[in-house]
């Protein structure tokens, strides 16, 4: 457990050196190297256009019960950004000890994004190339992943950006996609799950909410309340190894009451409920209740 | 219409917001009005577009448009 604390550790360290950066970006900055600019903390980097989730951390020692661990949490680091290609070398861990099932996996390798450059609806495709391990299933895995959807942010209609009804009334964001999954088990303790899967995916999500009356400003308006709706739908179509894993599903439903939503403070009361499975990231099929406390500091 | 009506105005498009170019104070940070990394790309590909039709001669590079970046960054990139 040891190793699992450190790996916690530097990535909730690395987080809040990323967080402290200065809220201004200078031109400087964005042509350094080693600038802190660079990283990325966020909950998971297997989605499209999303907003990215903030990362979680959650942990109780109690003095005769066992210790109990939640987080959620990827870091990026950018290496290279073109006028359409993003590349970033990404690393995630996610641990949860407060479930049925609990779901110890990490990864790390290369992801990048290519947004097409012209045209109102720009084609937006994510990639990416990890290794993989889960300390639940004793597995080491090669992975790939690949998923495209539409970008559009001019005109009425919007999908993977920010939209605002009724005078402000209202946000909404689509954030859809399909994809693709190979998974390459190198070694596993069982020597059945060695072998390689293929999943075809597609993911229908996104937010809907109510905002606080915006009188006429010209900024974003501040939410009250946030509905969000994310099911992912995978299909094992090529399975060579011994697990069985055909059709699997993911359904996460999200509920936040926003306490503070100011220009440097965000704090919000969030319940989520979750039911299925995540192969990749060691998630068992499952189904469980989450409360949460967010804050984000701008 | 002036270069700097015109960035505001693209700015306020593409995030859905009321197109009142003149309210717009140069101050304002891109993730106040609700900029992705996307659409800060995707304004950064705009604002291309208008300085070539200005004739700056700006060079817009890519990344040095971001959420964080104030609308008078956006003005001064495509001058």
């Amino acid at each position: 457990m040891n190793k699992k604390l450190y790996l916690a550790a530097v990535l909730l360290l690395a987080g809040s050196m990323a967080s402290a950066q200065t809220a201004k970006r200078t031109k400087a900055d964005s042509t350094s190297i080693l600038s802190l600019d660079h990283f990325k903390l966020q909950n998971t980097f297997n989605e499209s256009g999303k907003k990215p989730s903030p990362a979680e951390f959650e942990f109780t020692i109690p003095d005769k019960k066992p210790k109990s661990w939640l987080v959620n949490a990827g870091l990026s680091y950018e290496i290279d950004q073109t006028a359409t290609l993003t590349s970033k070398i990404v690393t995630e861990f996610h641990l949860n000890t407060m479930v049925d099932k609990e779901q110890e996996n990490f990864s790390a390798g290369y992801a990048g994004q290519w947004l097409q450059k012209d045209g109102d609806w720009q084609s937006l495709v994510t990639f990416s190339g990890k290794y993989g391990r889960d300390w639940k299933d004793s597995t080491h895995s090669a992975e790939v992943t690949g998923n495209y959807t539409l970008f559009k942010s001019i005109g009425g209609f919007r999908l993977n950006a920010p939209g605002y009804l009724a005078n402000d009334a209202f946000t909404y964001m689509l954030t859809p996609y399909v994809g693709f999954e190979y998974q390459q088990i190198i070694q596993s303790g069982n020597s059945t799950q060695t072998g390689a899967i293929f999943r075809g995916l597609y993911n229908l999500s996104g937010s809907f909410a109510i905002n606080k009356d915006n009188h006429g400003n010209l900024l974003a308006p501040h939410k009250l309340i946030e509905a969000t709706v994310d099911y992912t739908g995978r299909d094992a179509f090529g399975n060579g190894t011994g697990n069985g894993e055909k059709g699997t599903h993911l359904l996460q439903t999200g509920l936040s009451l926003y306490l503070v939503d100011a220009k440097s403070a965000s704090v919000a009361l969030g319940v989520i409920y979750n039911s299925g499975s995540n192969p990749m990231q060691g998630l068992k099929e499952q189904k469980f209740w989450q409360m949460s406390l967010n804050i984000q500091l701008m | 219409m002036s270069l700097e009506t015109e960035v505001k105005s693209m700015i306020l498009q593409i995030a859905d917001r009321p197109d009142r170019p003149d309210d717009l104070p140069g101050d304002t940070v891109l993730s106040d009005l609700g900029y992705s990394t996307n659409m800060a790309n995707k304004l950064a590909n705009e604002l291309q577009k208008i300085a070539n039709n200005h004739q700056t001669g700006a060079v817009i590079q890519p990344g040095s448009i971001t959420p964080s970046s104030t609308v008078d960054e956006c003005i001064a990139a495509t001058s």
